[in-house]
């Protein structure tokens, strides 16, 4: 069972399409979506192969420099002897790679190979939940975009949260339909009585104060100037009519027009959409201790050495989901921290 | 499992009838009907609407006016719409403009809903691309 949970978060720099396969409504290629709410996700699988991705194709002089530091305490952990250094450490790296994220022999090194040759069935020691929605971008009438979500999506937040800190609680505001609270001294306010979100008109409550959530997040005063807390069936209409949705087609070579039967349609979450989700660690799942590698330190307990090495070589930008050739899917990632009041790693 | 026909049941049939009827006005019918969801999503219903409402008497207009008669139909048909008030698509194109923004969206979620059965059958009834 997990030992260690931690929360991350990422935003969108280009817009997002991890998609679910043919669909057979209004749009031809639709994004992932909780079947309870209908509400944009993106499955844990989807996330947990774009992270191996971004560690395996880290640059080998940033896997080298990282192993460096742990070598030189007991170099008998990093294994693959009589190899020289550099190649040494390149492969250790990938090695641990496969502990974390389970055994996978594509394009993998035939020294790795051999070292899992008795054995290669074993889960991997990291864990990933679905990334949810926590604040979703819609045009606003004033201040360019608002950062909308609501009550259910705070207290969900607030509860998947707890996983990772025993003491975080918050008490949400309730919102009435057709209302949204906001911050004082916002961007989006129109003469301090209402928002307008696409062709909406929300009436403001009353002050929103829900610094404990945002102040863990980088972001913190961009949020401050832009989130709306709506009603959930309302969040629930903007996350399902206001999506981005892209035609594509193709142009035939020969004729320079467009090809027959070559039209259709996909759904994308826009830039700027914030979603969460939390990693878990266990200790390597391996029977013999020479097999850990570099997770096999006197002192030190695995699973926070697992979190340790992830959290250390995770990328802050990768790319997530379908369509990176057209450059979609960029994303920041960032962790969402405990004690972090200000703002910023 | 009861005996009580779906909400999407009722809509298959009355959108697979609406679509076989509209089937003899020719194969562009098929065209319009799949632009008019995106046409929805992209600007609102009210602007699909009062666009619709301006090729009323032009050559395209009997698509227009009849994918708008269909709305119209099953809007009231699911009572949705005051039928003493609104009597018809061209009265529903201004009256949307007057209904709270809950109700806006509401009206939006069932027009796309029913327009993605009317867009199938009208692909299966009609030939060509």
């Amino acid at each position: 069972m997990f030992r260690i949970a931690k929360p991350f978060y990422f935003r969108t720099i280009s817009s997002l399409h991890c998609g679910s396969g043919n669909d057979l409504g209004m749009v031809d290629l639709p994004i992932q979506r909780e079947k309870h709410t209908s509400f944009p996700k993106v499955e844990s699988s989807s996330l947990k192969g774009a992270i191996r991705e971004a560690f395996e194709n880290k640059l080998e002089q940033q896997k080298v420099e990282f192993l460096e530091i742990i070598s030189k305490n007991d170099s008998s952990k990093i294994g693959f002897e009589n190899i020289n250094d550099k190649k040494r450490l390149k492969l250790s790296f990938d090695y641990s790679i496969q502990l974390l994220f389970g055994y996978d022999e594509d394009n993998l090194d035939e020294l790795i190979k051999k070292e899992f040759e008795e054995d290669s069935e074993f889960s991997g020691a990291l864990a990933f939940s679905d990334a949810r929605i926590l604040f979703f971008p819609v045009r606003s009438a004033k201040g360019i975009f608002a950062w909308i979500t609501c009550p259910y999506v705070l207290n969900r937040y607030v509860e998947d949260l707890k996983l990772c800190y025993k003491d975080f609680r918050l008490n949400i505001p309730s919102v009435d339909i057709g209302q949204c609270i906001t911050y004082a001294n916002n961007k989006i306010s129109i003469n301090n009585t209402s928002v307008v979100l696409e062709e909406y008109r929300f009436n403001e409550q009353q002050n929103l104060n829900i610094d404990p959530i945002l102040s863990k997040f980088r972001e913190m005063n961009e949020l401050k100037e832009r989130v709306v807390v709506l009603n959930d069936d309302d969040f629930r209409d903007f996350v399902n009519q206001f999506t981005e949705i892209i035609t594509r087609t193709k142009i035939d070579n020969l004729t320079g027009t467009v090809a027959q039967g070559a039209l259709f349609n996909e759904e994308y979450l826009p830039p700027e959409t914030i979603m969460y989700f939390l990693v878990f660690s266990t200790p390597i799942f391996q029977k013999e201790e020479k097999k850990k590698g570099i997770f096999n330190q006197n002192g030190k307990k695995e699973e926070e050495l697992v979190m340790e090495f992830f959290v250390k070589n995770l990328p802050e930008v990768m790319q997530l989901g379908g369509n990176a050739t057209i450059g979609k899917g960029i994303i920041k990632i960032n962790e969402i921290n405990q004690n972090n009041d200000k703002g910023g790693k | 499992m009861s005996f009580l026909r779906t909400t999407d049941q009722i809509k298959i049939e009355f959108a697979f009838n609406c679509a076989r009827n509209a089937s003899v006005l020719g194969k562009e019918y098929k065209s319009y009907v799949k632009k008019l969801p995106m046409l929805i999503k992209t600007n609102g219903l009210g602007a699909a609407f009062a666009f619709m409402y301006s090729k009323r008497s032009k050559e395209e207009g009997k698509f227009w006016n009849s994918i708008g008669r269909d709305i119209y139909n099953w809007l009231n048909y699911r009572n949705m719409i005051n039928s003493d008030k609104v009597r018809s698509f061209d009265e529903l194109v201004f009256a949307i403009s007057q209904i709270s923004s809950v109700e806006y969206r509401k009206i939006t979620s069932e027009v796309l809903s029913f327009l993605s059965w009317l867009k199938r059958f009208a692909d299966g009834l009609i030939e060509g691309d």
